[in-house]
């Protein structure tokens, strides 16, 4: 098959510049790593595989966060267990010449796990709707399809969300 | 956006570690191709809208997406015919080389065209071929060398358009009939091109060894593949 090789590195090029968005989405929606990275291998395979109903011209990284939510919501549905997925906040390395001071960065700290805890209160769908949105930074249109519903029902996840957050802070 | 969804985008938080799934998929892509009987005249029947337009750049997902043979997409509506005394644009004409494929149901051809490396037969009207409204001409039989140029011939299908699979002596082929339909290929030279002055109506493509053959005649689907079968 004449050009195969090289559409396969295309390919490989695009699966790596789109793998940790792919795995992060798959971990919102399966709540594990395990299962997400099955989720974002299947999903690249059928990506690949569906090809042809890709509109040519349009932003890629939509078109396959579809697919990898479909792959792991049917995973989820799938499983006995449903886990929520756990973040905790980043550690802080200070660097030597800006180095906050103690308190600021206790101060810091605190506020990330409190948010971090708020968010944890929420129910699943809003949870995972602020991840997306938020956490993640996918667009409000990628976030709904991502959850598989409308852009308004996104919306209105958020707000409700939000005020909830402001409520628990 | 409020101060807490400020916060909430700023919020660094630690993921699992992603793997990099990038060799596992080209092996599973490279083990298992996704249907053996279609590798060249490929598959897909795009369901996504498209605008009946020459994409303007070519993105990198473009060209993992230009593999050679034939691919077929939905578009909202089927471009504009072109007014008919615009020429068919078939190229230079030709002598009829030995090697031409000829189907014996049709005989030799009244003409011969030769452009970017397609031949294309022309058929006049006559008893059994009726002129073509899109066309004027009775049939013409084009054939694109898919082997030695990686290029393909991309329809657009508008939502009149019926597309159906078919076989011609056990290759994969397509039957597109009922509404015009444009043309699409990209040169060798990776040009993407459009046959402006043509639009098929009835037409039966499919492959051939290495070659892509496309039959277009305002003909029953049956005697299309009639004649392509009796290509030698």
């Amino acid at each position: 098959m004449v050009g195969r090789p090289r559409h396969l590195d295309d390919y490989e090029q695009l699966v790596r510049e789109h793998q940790v968005i792919a795995f992060r989405t798959a971990y919102v929606i399966t709540g594990s790593a395990a299962d997400a990275e099955e989720v974002v291998q299947d999903a690249f395979v059928k990506a690949y595989r569906a090809r042809g109903r890709f509109r040519e011209g349009a932003p890629f990284r939509p078109w396959l966060l579809a697919i990898v939510a479909n792959e792991a919501r049917n995973r989820r549905r799938s499983l006995a267990r449903r886990a929520r997925f756990e973040l905790h906040p980043v550690e802080e390395r200070p660097s030597a010449d800006a180095a906050p001071s103690p308190e600021a960065a206790l101060l810091v700290r605190e506020q990330r796990a409190q948010l971090l805890a708020a968010i944890d209160t929420l129910g699943e769908e809003q949870r995972q709707a602020v991840a997306c949105r938020y956490l993640l930074g996918l667009s409000e249109q990628e976030t709904a399809s991502v959850l598989g519903c409308r852009p308004g029902t996104v919306k209105s996840r958020l707000s409700r969300a939000l005020a909830n957050l402001e409520g628990e802070l | 956006m409020s101060e807490l969804e400020a916060r909430l985008s700023e919020l660094a938080v630690e993921w699992p570690e992603a793997p990099d799934v990038a060799a596992r998929v080209r092996a599973e892509l490279e083990a298992r191709p996704r249907r053996r009987l279609w590798p060249r005249i490929a598959i897909p029947v795009a369901v996504l809208a498209l605008v009946a337009a020459v994409p303007p750049a070519r993105s990198t997902v473009l060209d993992w997406l230009g593999f050679d043979g034939v691919r077929i997409e939905r578009v909202p509506k089927a471009p504009t015919p072109v007014p008919s005394v615009t020429p068919l644009q078939l190229g230079e004409r030709a002598p009829l080389a030995s090697a031409t494929l000829v189907p014996s149901e049709l005989g030799p051809p009244d003409a011969v065209y030769r452009a970017d490396d397609i031949v294309t037969l022309l058929y006049r009207p006559r008893a059994g071929l009726p002129e073509s409204e899109n066309t004027g001409a009775g049939a013409l039989l084009s054939v694109i060398p898919g082997e030695t140029n990686p290029e393909f011939i991309r329809k657009l299908a508008g939502p009149d358009t019926t597309i159906g699979r078919v076989t011609v002596d056990g290759e994969p082929g397509f039957w597109l009939a009922g509404a015009p339909h444009g043309l699409i290929y990209t040169h060798p030279s990776g040009d993407i091109r459009e046959a402006p002055s043509r639009l098929s109506g009835n037409t039966l493509v499919w492959r051939r060894g290495a070659k892509t053959l496309r039959l277009e005649a305002d003909i029953t689907k049956e005697r299309a593949l009639q004649i392509a079968r009796s290509v030698p």
